[in-house]
């Protein structure tokens, strides 16, 4: 179906990737990785021609799709035989209403009215989208918007499918319904999909082969086991794999159980893991709300809240999207003021407080950590956070290098990778010290590495004593680091506890090693590594 | 509702409405009667508010209601504060400045009659009429079915409308995303710095997303069977057949030029126009997915206007002797026909 001969790309000086030599056959699934800024994009990009026809760069070699050289033709007339649905499925719609959108590209193929007509209804059944079929993109959640830009590009009966991560933005729910989806695409309809995707947790149980960009300009191409031995960036189970030396190494959950039976007899007579809770730092509270209630317009965003937050711990804001968890962080930093209940930061109210003072009481660091930043360089941004909020020079500069020593201080932000653009936005937050520091969706498009640096410079953060808050949909990275997890649905609390009651009680929330080792009590492969050192 | 109109077969078609709407224009604008202008506003209001579409446009007649009291508002504070002296039964006296010789016709505050009230309210009330009958319309059409009416020619045009429809909203709420950012960053520098603080992000934001929607559409096959020779052909038809326009009209405003044909000219123009549409719909493979058709209630509704218009147009002309009743102190009255 796709195949690259020798294919380099480059845009300025080195290659992103060299000499690349693959085939994709036909009904392939096939997973495209590697870490956070490694040319994974580009690299799906080539496969239907977008790069280089919009986004510029010298290709050399040669990119087939059905025997087609991209070279020759622009990737719309590609349409019918490849689609390829971006990581933003919002910015790439064209109309208002679901039934148009999927209908958009079989206009500009020239389909006629009934052809037309016959793929809408076959697709909205395809993809259970009837019910949502009149209505407009804004009002559906981000799992039936994935899906959607799924279906706009099925309606042209393409044999190939590319998706730039298609679900970073979903909870794992909507995350495995779609996933779902694209495996019954491969298996009941013979489509041919490349998949990029950073929680290859969700994924690999699910691939034929594996594409790996190694960042240096090599692909290499293999089936998934051999790709993940070699692979540094890997998912927890595979991680506790090689811990134990499973042979062959387990892809699924199931798989991993069977050869888990001796470790499961080992651990049930260890003691139970230690906490995330770090027990040196005394229990303050810092921040709490009292039945807090907060509407937009008949919108009940969030139902008598009562919460609170101390010093030294890290909590993790959970619940399907559009539950209410970007609504909470809001509500602490200022934005919404409660229509009832009380709301305090270290004794104040945030509306009785300047910007000024408010900011140095809870720092924010937004889903887009773009959005803090609008200076040409990283010195240039540290320089003027220092002069905004009344720091001494340097201030901004010494917090960004104890977070992450490897950034290069004269780049643009917009140029620094996803996890460094992170680092730059927190240090410009966490400057001020303010004692309530709330993440929004942290490990969006982070890799491994990246996240576990994260997760080490927000333990860091907490042992200083700050009170940290995350909203995420991250159970990994929850059961890395948090100690407390509240859950929130349609704007309620429905739990709140410690990351292990929580995670443990809930097969959707439970992370990769809780799921091989229940009932154990056993998150993450620290837990297990820490055991194994206590029984030794 | 709701069912009935969002079936596209059973919907009436977008450039029916904006004909009645137009008709209804035509009909409020000759008439200063209150009585007919405010049945026609009536009518109007009522007939949005049954039949209005479901998207985010229905809601334009509450806000052209709104926008009516408004303008009726302002025209009456402005009236009271400038403009000319009515003779009349005095309400109340404004202080007032006397303006010099040669500015003689305008008074500046001064004595307010009921007379110049009533005068203003009902020239104020034909406007706002208008306003109400144009919020009527958008909000019984939506924009995105009025393009797809369009000739094909226009379709590319009409996507990139529709495309930026869409796009303003996400814009506006990336602006609200980022300022809220900025400020709690603690941001105390003053106004001007801050607006590049904001629009920066802004701009990067909107770039990426608009470079995300460009590879989205481009590889769904937008823009897709150019025929580049005949593009070129279809274009400069087009533009010499708006240029024949232009002159056309230039030659029918000022009439005594050397060359005196000018409807000969517009009507060459005019078919110059059309074959380079038609030439550059064919350029064009594209389809359109559940057009709306012109059913019966869509050929009557423009003539049910018509007829509203042509009713107000009689009653007008048998008006015109009775002109300046309007400025009499009276309840409004309505005259049926030449007997009243």
């Amino acid at each position: 179906m796709i195949s690259l001969s020798n294919a380099t790309l480059r845009y300025e000086g080195a290659p992103v990737f060299a000499d690349v030599n693959f085939e994709i056959l036909a009904g392939e699934f096939v997973l495209l990785m590697g870490a956070t800024g490694s040319g994974k994009s580009s690299l799906l990009r080539v496969m239907n021609g977008l790069t280089p026809h919009l986004t510029g760069g010298e290709l050399t070699g040669d990119v087939q799709v059905n025997n087609r050289s991209i070279r020759n033709v622009r990737p719309r007339e590609l349409a019918e035989s490849i689609g390829y649905i971006g990581q933003d499925p919002l910015a790439g719609f064209v109309s208002d209403r679901v039934e148009d959108e999927l209908a958009f590209t079989m206009e500009s193929l020239g389909l006629s009215a009934e052809v037309m007509r016959k793929r809408v209804e076959e697709t909205l059944d395809l993809l259970g989208l009837n019910s949502v079929r009149h209505r407009s993109m804004a009002t559906l959640s981000a799992g039936e918007q994935q899906r959607v830009a799924i279906g706009a590009a099925l309606t042209a009966h393409p044999k190939i499918l590319l998706l730039d991560e298609p679900t970073s933005a979903l909870d794992p729910t909507a995350a495995d319904e779609v996933l779902a989806l694209l495996q019954r695409l491969v298996h009941d309809v013979g489509m041919t999909i490349i998949i990029a995707e950073h929680r290859l947790e969700r994924v690999v149980q699910y691939v034929d082969r594996i594409i790996h960009v190694h960042g240096d300009g090599r692909v290499s191409i293999s089936d998934p086991t051999t790709a993940l031995q070699a692979s540094a960036l890997v998912p927890p189970l595979i991680e506790l794999a090689r811990l134990e030396s499973w042979e062959p190494l387990p892809l699924t959950i199931r798989d991993a159980r069977r050869l888990a039976e001796a470790l499961r007899e080992r651990l049930s007579s260890a003691p139970a893991p230690r906490t995330n809770q770090d027990s040196d730092i005394p229990r303050e509270i810092f921040a709490q709300c009292e039945k807090v209630s907060v509407a937009y317009g008949k919108h009940q965003a969030l139902r008598d809240i009562s919460l609170n937050f101390t010093r030294g711990s890290i909590s993790a804001v959970m619940g399907r999207n559009g539950a209410g968890k970007s609504t909470l962080l809001a509500t602490f930093v200022g934005l919404n003021s409660p229509e009832k209940g009380s709301l305090t930061l270290g004794g104040h109210s945030p509306s009785e407080l300047s910007s000024q003072s408010l900011s140095r009481l809870v720092g924010f660091v937004p889903q887009e950590p773009g959005d803090l930043l609008f200076c040409e360089s990283v010195s240039a941004e540290c320089a003027a956070n220092d002069k905004d909020r009344g720091l001494i020079a340097g201030t901004t500069m010494n917090v960004l290098n104890a977070i992450t020593p490897d950034v290069d201080h004269s780049m643009h932000p917009r140029d620094l990778s996803e996890g460094q653009r992170l680092a730059v936005a927190l240090a410009v937050v966490a400057a001020a010290e303010p004692p309530l520091l709330l993440l929004d969706e942290p490990t969006r498009g982070l890799d491994y590495l990246a996240k576990a640096r994260l997760g080490s410079i927000l333990r860091k953060l907490a042992h200083q004593g700050r009170a940290i808050v995350l909203a995420t949909h991250d159970v990994e990275l929850v059961a890395e680091i948090a100690d407390r997890v509240i859950v929130l649905a349609e704007g309620d609390l429905v739990a709140d506890g410690s990351t292990v009651d929580v995670l443990t009680s809930s097969p959707a929330f439970a992370p990769q090693v809780q799921k091989i080792l229940a009932p154990s009590p056993f998150m993450t492969v620290q837990d297990v590594i820490n055991a194994n050192l206590g029984q030794n | 509702m709701p069912t009935l109109a969002m079936r596209p077969e059973t919907r009436i078609h977008p450039l029916a409405w904006w004909m009645w709407a137009i008709a209804l224009t035509f009909a409020a604008s000759a008439t200063t009667s209150t009585w007919l202008l405010g049945i026609i506003s009536a009518g109007a209001i009522a007939v949005a508010l049954r039949f209005r579409s479901d998207g985010p446009w229905r809601h334009s007649i509450n806000y052209a209601i709104y926008l009516a009291f408004t303008l009726l508002l302002i025209r009456l504070t402005l009236a009271m504060l400038f403009g000319a002296k009515i003779p009349g039964h005095v309400l109340f006296t404004l202080p007032s400045v006397r303006l010099p010789e040669w500015l003689s016709g305008i008074a500046l505050g001064g004595e307010v009659t009921s007379e110049k009230l009533l005068t203003i309210l009902r020239e104020g009330f034909k406007l706002a009429t208008l306003v109400i009958i144009f919020g009527a319309a958008s909000s019984l059409t939506r924009p995105k079915e009025l393009l797809k009416s369009l000739p094909r020619a226009l379709h590319e045009a009409g996507v990139i409308v529709v495309v930026s429809t869409t796009f303003l909203p996400q814009i506006i709420s990336s602006i609200k995303r980022i300022r809220t950012a900025q400020r709690l960053r603690g941001s105390r520098a003053n106004r001007g710095l801050s607006l590049t603080r904001v629009l920066i992000p802004v701009i990067e934001d909107a770039l990426t997303k608009s470079l995300d929607l460009a590879a989205a559409m481009e590889s769904r096959g937008y823009g897709r069977t150019h025929h580049r020779a005949r593009h070129r052909l279809s274009a400069s038809l087009l533009i010499f057949g708006l240029l024949g326009l232009v002159a056309g009209i230039y030659l029918l405003l000022v009439p005594n030029s050397l060359v005196n044909v000018p409807w000969l000219i517009l009507t060459l123009a005019a078919a110059v126009c059309v074959l380079g549409l038609w030439l550059s719909g064919r350029n064009l493979r594209l389809t359109v997915y559940r057009p709306i058709n012109w059913n019966l209630e869509a050929i009557a509704l423009p003539l049910l206007g018509a007829s509203v218009a042509a009713m107000a147009g009689i009653h007008f002309q048998s008006l015109t002797s009775l002109a300046f009743a309007s400025a009499l102190l009276c309840a409004p009255f309505l005259y049926l026909g030449r007997q009243a």
